[in-house]
């Protein structure tokens, strides 16, 4: 089985996390890579050494901007909007149930400004979509990052997203340039911390990570009017 | 104001405001941008030559007001609580006017101890502890001989400070790579209950003769890092000091258009006696004590055990060095649009980059005191703009900007 190349995971430009992209990733394959149940599952390995090679930079020294633009980049959240997001939905107990979250129009701006002060988005015409799920289930099929010439109206181009779930989540990825017997690959993720797509040739889902609590995502998709939206 | 307790005024000199004393050149740790270049020596200050200092302080006809005494250039708690208990007895016993004096600690926090806390929290003492953030941004610099990051000892100290309710400041020293991080030093100092910040920026001194930040771009990046930072810290609960904002924020709101120029301690000759541990003693900014400046003879002007201060300002030495740091100040104030707010480039860093004070513009100027100013300005402009809902009239109209 092999990789296709130009899929790379890297930590992204101007961020720290503590755990590195190889402890991140598992494969397995796909023969439809729309199929995302059992996403969760035992059905994962680890990459080979010729996989991981594939899957990572280089390791002679940081990627070129315009590289890291090609790859998925992996960021974290700053505890401080960790920590207004857990207060927000503390705030916002009663009205959950209903699909409201208030305060969460200024909580995504104030995400996307984090994310524009680092250079990994350019803030204007950003969508903010919450997703949250039952634990353990897939809950977000994202579909092709690229958009479509036939989509009408025109799908919101997916950005990224972040977990904002209590426990790791995980999303899986699949290269729509690949062949049939490309891989899915999984990317674990822990609270808090994001990821960045390129511009075409995936599709995700994502879920819990054999999880107990909900899995809650944060979509940052661009092209859309309104700057920022919920949807529970 | 305080009286002198003796009769030899020199209105054209000081008044003492920082008295920097170097009790060992030793530091326990080797930071990658220090200045000291005598730190690996374990020589220190014998309880004779503080005696003579704090005498010779006295006797100068400088102190006219409280000052501030601080323990620095090399780090202070490699020596026990006892020499400063021995120091407290010989300062009081010369202090015979009783002028205040607040002394000051600056550490690296690896050696507090309770012992050390109990000391620390006495009234006339003020703490600043030395870190750089999270680890992947501290441990790059600030390491031990063996080349160990120092950062779990610094907390551990922290947490000490914290249990024995010592209070402290801390001062962090911003490199190239902290710029990208205000967010993730703001989380760093909530986790560790950090209540008040100082930013340092890494100077090109002594040793140490090239920076991170004398890449191109650094003072636009240095701009977006304060705003960001400073946002982040005054909409906190409670809000954290950040000495950047306030002292910049104090020089645009106490100057005035014709009003006089802001005075700058650093080149106020006398405003600082910065003495080493075996007595020696100079003027002006700290980093130059113990500089040989060939040109100059020395940047040493003295021995606190037998120059006095009449015949050191009478020496050519002194005045050659006085009148080209007035040269320096000159030339900020005809050349410098922030000389206002700023009262002219201190002489070490016109030294260390440029080998003269007879020049302008540092990197200490392009960043720490023009965005620092500029970055207040907006912040001070958005406070009124908020308070009034009124158009923009405020100071930044005065100061036409001039990024470099």
């Amino acid at each position: 089985m092999k990789l296709h190349p130009g899929c790379r995971f890297i930590i992204a430009p101007r961020f720290h996390m503590s755990a590195e992209v190889p402890q991140r990733l598992m494969l397995r394959s796909a023969a439809d890579p729309h199929d995302s149940r059992g996403l969760a599952s035992a059905a994962w390995r680890a990459p080979t050494a010729d996989e991981r090679a594939w899957l990572l930079p280089p390791a002679d020294g940081p990627m070129p901007e315009e590289e890291a633009n090609a790859v998925v980049s992996l960021f974290q959240l700053p505890m401080h909007l960790c920590a207004a997001w857990r207060q927000l939905l503390e705030q916002s107990a009663s009205t959950l149930a209903e699909g409201k979250l208030q305060g969460f129009d200024l909580f995504a701006s104030r995400v996307v400004e984090f994310l524009a002060f680092k250079k990994i988005l350019v803030a204007d015409r950003t969508h903010c979509e919450l997703i949250v799920g039952n634990p353990g289930q897939p809950d977000v099929d994202a579909g092709p990052t690229q958009r479509s010439e036939t989509d009408t109206p025109p799908r919101p181009q997916l950005w990224g997203g972040i977990n904002l779930g209590d426990e790791d989540g995980v999303i899986v990825l699949c290269s729509i340039t690949g062949g049939s017997d490309f891989p899915m690959v999984r990317l674990r993720l822990g609270p808090g911390e994001g990821f960045r797509l390129p511009p075409v040739g995936v599709i995700l889902g994502s879920c819990t990570d054999d999880g107990h609590e909900p899995n809650v995502m944060l979509i940052i998709s661009h092209d859309r009017r309104a700057p920022v939206s919920v949807h529970v | 104001m305080v009286a002198s307790p003796h009769d030899a005024p020199m209105p054209t000199f000081g008044p003492l405001e920082l008295l920097v004393v170097q009790p060992t050149p030793f530091c326990n740790i080797d930071c990658s941008y220090c200045y000291l270049p005598d730190r690996q020596s374990t020589r220190r200050m014998s309880a004779d030559v503080l005696d003579q200092t704090f005498r010779w302080v006295f006797e100068s006809g400088l102190v006219h007001q409280p000052f501030t005494l601080l323990w620095h250039a090399g780090e202070p708690l490699v020596l026990p609580v006892a020499f400063y208990e021995t120091a407290g007895e010989l300062l009081r016993k010369h202090n015979v006017a009783g002028v205040p004096v607040l002394q000051s600690f600056q550490t690296n926090a690896t050696r507090i101890d309770p012992g050390w806390c109990e000391f620390l929290k006495r009234p006339d003492m003020h703490l600043g502890v030395s870190v750089d953030g999270p680890d992947f941004l501290h441990d790059r610099h600030r390491r031990t001989r063996q080349g160990r990051g120092t950062l779990d000892r610094v907390l551990r100290g922290i947490a000490l400070l914290h249990e024995h309710q010592v209070p402290f400041q801390v001062i962090t020293v911003l490199t190239a790579d902290s710029l990208d991080y205000p967010d993730e030093l703001f989380d760093f100092y909530q986790a560790n209950g950090i209540r008040s910040v100082a930013f340092n920026v890494e100077e090109v001194e002594g040793p140490h003769t090239a920076s991170s930040l004398q890449r191109a771009g650094t003072p636009e990046r240095f701009r977006r890092f304060l705003a960001r930072f400073l946002g982040l810290a005054r909409s906190a609960d409670p809000p954290i000091p950040v000495r950047e904002f306030d002292t910049s924020a104090a020089a645009v709101l106490l100057t005035r258009p014709g009003g006089p120029d802001l005075r700058a301690q650093e080149n106020t000759p006398w405003a600082i006696v910065n003495v080493d541990c075996g007595g020696n003693f100079s003027t002006y900014s700290p980093e130059l004590l113990g500089v040989p400046g060939p040109a100059y003879g020395g940047f040493t002007l003295g021995n606190v055990a037998v120059d006095s201060l009449d015949v050191v300002v009478a020496s050519a030495r002194f005045r050659q060095l006085q009148d080209e740091i007035d040269r320096g100040v000159a030339m900020c104030r005809d050349g410098c649009k922030y000389f206002r707010f700023c009262g002219g480039g201190p002489p070490g860093n016109k030294y260390f980059e440029h080998g003269t004070f007879a020049c302008t513009e540092t990197l200490f100027c392009r960043l720490h005191k023009k965005v620092c100013i500029d970055v207040a300005l907006d912040l001070l402009e958005q406070d009124a703009r908020a308070a009034t809902s009124a158009p923009s009239t405020g100071p930044a109209a005065e100061l036409e900007r001039a990024h470099p």
